[in-house]
């Protein structure tokens, strides 16, 4: 029961970090559109100004949760590799534990901001668009990074030869 | 509630104690920022700006370029362009004492000019020098420590992820100018690091020994695939240099461009594409985690006073604008042992960049001068990220220890460059001056 929960968070951390390279691509060829319109048809467009902007916010906060999946956030982790592998692995489930709770915390403190965005209706100031779902998206992601990083606490608990202090990398 | 100094410190206490358990640095930043502005200022504040930093410090204008530079570092990457560029610079200079290293060094720099990640730039040409160093019995120190250090020069020299959210945090300024302002001290460091390395290979040549040497004409052959560069140093340099386009323009046009030159090359692969994306998303998320975490601490030293009392501490030892940056410089360098590139820079040019406009320095020249310090931060040991990036692909066994040594005699070099600046401003300020405007 438990590993099929942590299989399906991990499914969807990867879902949403896949969701979240398609929007890359989408970022990519609105930006490039934009810049073709104003340097080679020179007939600039202003409608990219505010799906850009919004779309890398959906970026970011969907992709939290698949790059915590797959190691990629940067961490200090010369303590943890040092301890061996019984105090190495306590730690690090402390640290995931940790890592889930704050993003608990984080997708009810931002609930608010999509509850008062709703409320008053909220728009872009280019062209309009309802800034509400956007700013949910605040709340998903940081309730998808809770998931994850409980279950990647909750995993190394049941599964300790899944342990490893090997260093990451960043950008 | 506390105090504001109470706050700080109990700030800092949670911040370190998650920093060595090993949490992700963005939850170490985010969680003691939540727990000092609670401690300070109450639930009700924390209620009220949590959400507001997350969402507005990860939907910028200026922070678009970040994701499409990075896409196009890494499109270059998994297309494998970089080969090419190793095998050319090999051939110029592969038979000078420490050949194979100037020669990775020189092509680290030379893919600065097409990748604004620098670990983008350590993974691929680390991937191809490190083999070809460990044939030619280099030491192990100094070819890792080389590729370590070499692969931030992608930072110096434009574009760059590092002085793209160094403008992020500077209202008003040119991204533009800062990217320009960073070509002359980065072929400066360039330099200093071939000649650090001609040196140790001259006194002991066996540990680099100098590799093959070739014909003219051969050496000439492989100029061409030095086109690619040249076509996106135009595009994107060039591009803001003449004020033709802004620095998120020229991002756009650099996947683009860097498509075109893939499909040239006729490399053009669906599964190397997904690959760049993911890449992509990999590192942007991390980025943009780290960005919010860094606000909210940020924030924290904002509401309580901090920025206030650093720079008070800073300026009541009276000494001149020299004295002032080589201090900041100095703290600068702690910080960064522990703190990633992207916490250090929005938290620290907040509490400094007072002080060095005070002190009669540009903002574009303190943007160089961060992204110089964030060089030695990326190759310091716990937190550098380059050194992570080529343990990762150096030979079996190797420790982060190990590239660390390696690494830590090029962050003199580095200061060698920080203390030049320092002492000559004119060495950023100078191109930036003769920009057109945009």
């Amino acid at each position: 029961m438990l590993r099929a929960i942590i299989a399906a968070i991990n499914k969807t951390s990867s879902f949403f970090g896949l969701l979240s390279g398609i929007l890359i691509c989408v970022l990519a060829c609105l930006l490039i559109y934009d810049v073709f319109m104003r340097f080679a048809i020179n007939r600039p467009v202003d409608w990219t100004l505010d799906i850009t902007q919004l779309l890398q916010a959906a970026i970011a906060f969907l992709a939290a949760a698949y790059v915590l999946k797959i190691d990629g956030h940067v961490n200090m982790s010369a303590v943890v590799s040092n301890l061996g592998p019984k105090w190495g692995r306590r730690l690090t489930i402390t640290a995931n534990a940790i890592t889930g709770l704050t993003s608990a915390w984080m997708c009810w403190l931002s609930w608010s901001l999509f509850t008062k965005s709703l409320a008053i209706s909220e728009k872009s100031f280019g062209i309009e668009i309802p800034l509400a779902p956007w700013k949910l998206l605040v709340s998903i992601g940081f309730g998808l990074m809770c998931l994850q990083g409980l279950s990647m606490a909750l995993n190394l608990w049941l599964h300790p030869e899944e342990f490893t202090s090997d260093g990451r990398e960043g950008h | 509630m506390l105090s504001a100094t109470a706050g700080i410190i109990l700030c800092l206490l949670v911040l370190f104690t998650l920093l060595l358990m090993g949490a992700p640095i963005f939850i170490c930043l985010l969680l003691s920022g939540m727990i000092g502005l609670v401690s300070v200022e109450g639930w009700q504040m924390l209620n009220n700006v949590a959400g507001k930093i997350a969402f507005s410090h990860v939907s910028g204008y200026s922070l678009l370029a970040v994701p499409m530079f990075i896409f196009m570092g890494n499109l270059l990457l998994t297309h494998r362009i970089g080969q090419d560029l190793y095998d050319g610079m090999y051939r110029w200079f592969g038979r000078l004492p420490g050949g194979l290293a100037i020669a990775s060094t020189i092509v680290c720099a030379i893919f600065g000019f097409m990748s604004g990640s620098n670990t983008a730039a350590s993974a691929t040409i680390g991937s191809i020098a490190i083999p070809e160093m460990e044939k030619k019995k280099y030491d192990r120190k100094l070819s890792l420590g080389t590729l370590a250090v070499a692969g931030t020069l992608a930072a110096l020299i434009p574009p760059s992820t590092i002085m793209i959210i160094y403008g992020v945090n500077v209202s008003g300024i040119s991204i533009g100018e800062v990217f320009v302002g960073g070509i002359i001290p980065g072929l400066i460091l360039t330099g200093l690091m071939s000649l650090y390395i001609f040196i140790v290979a001259k006194i002991s040549p066996k540990l680099a020994p100098a590799g093959t040497s070739y014909a003219f004409k051969d050496k000439v052959k492989l100029l061409p695939r030095l086109v690619p560069v040249g076509i996106l140093f135009v595009a994107i340099v060039g591009g803001m240099y003449m004020g033709v386009w802004t620095a998120i323009e020229a991002s756009a046009a650099s996947v683009f461009i860097s498509i075109i030159i893939i499909i040239c090359y006729r490399r053009l692969s669906a599964a190397a594409v997904w690959d760049a994306v993911k890449r992509t998303v990999k590192i942007s998320g991390m980025i943009y985690m780290i960005i919010i975490g860094a606000n909210v601490m940020s924030y924290l030293f904002f509401v309580t006073g901090f920025q206030d009392a650093v720079s008070k501490f800073i300026l009541h030892f009276s000494l001149p604008p020299w004295g002032t940056m080589l201090l900041i410089l100095f703290i600068m360098t702690i910080l960064g042992t522990f703190l990633d590139v992207i916490a250090l820079i929005t938290i620290s040019v907040p509490i400094f960049l007072p002080l060095v406009t005070a002190a009669g320095y540009s903002d574009v020249w303190f943007g160089v001068i961060v992204t110089v310090a964030s060089e030695m931060a990326l190759c310091t040991p716990p937190v550098g990220v380059n050194l992570f990036v080529i343990q990762g692909i150096a030979p079996r066994g190797t420790t982060l220890l190990t590239v660390a040594k390696g690494a830590a005699p090029f962050i003199g070099v580095i200061w060698v460059l920080l203390v030049l600046l320092v002492a000559f401003p004119g060495l950023v300020t100078w191109l930036p001056g003769t920009m057109g405007a945009r």
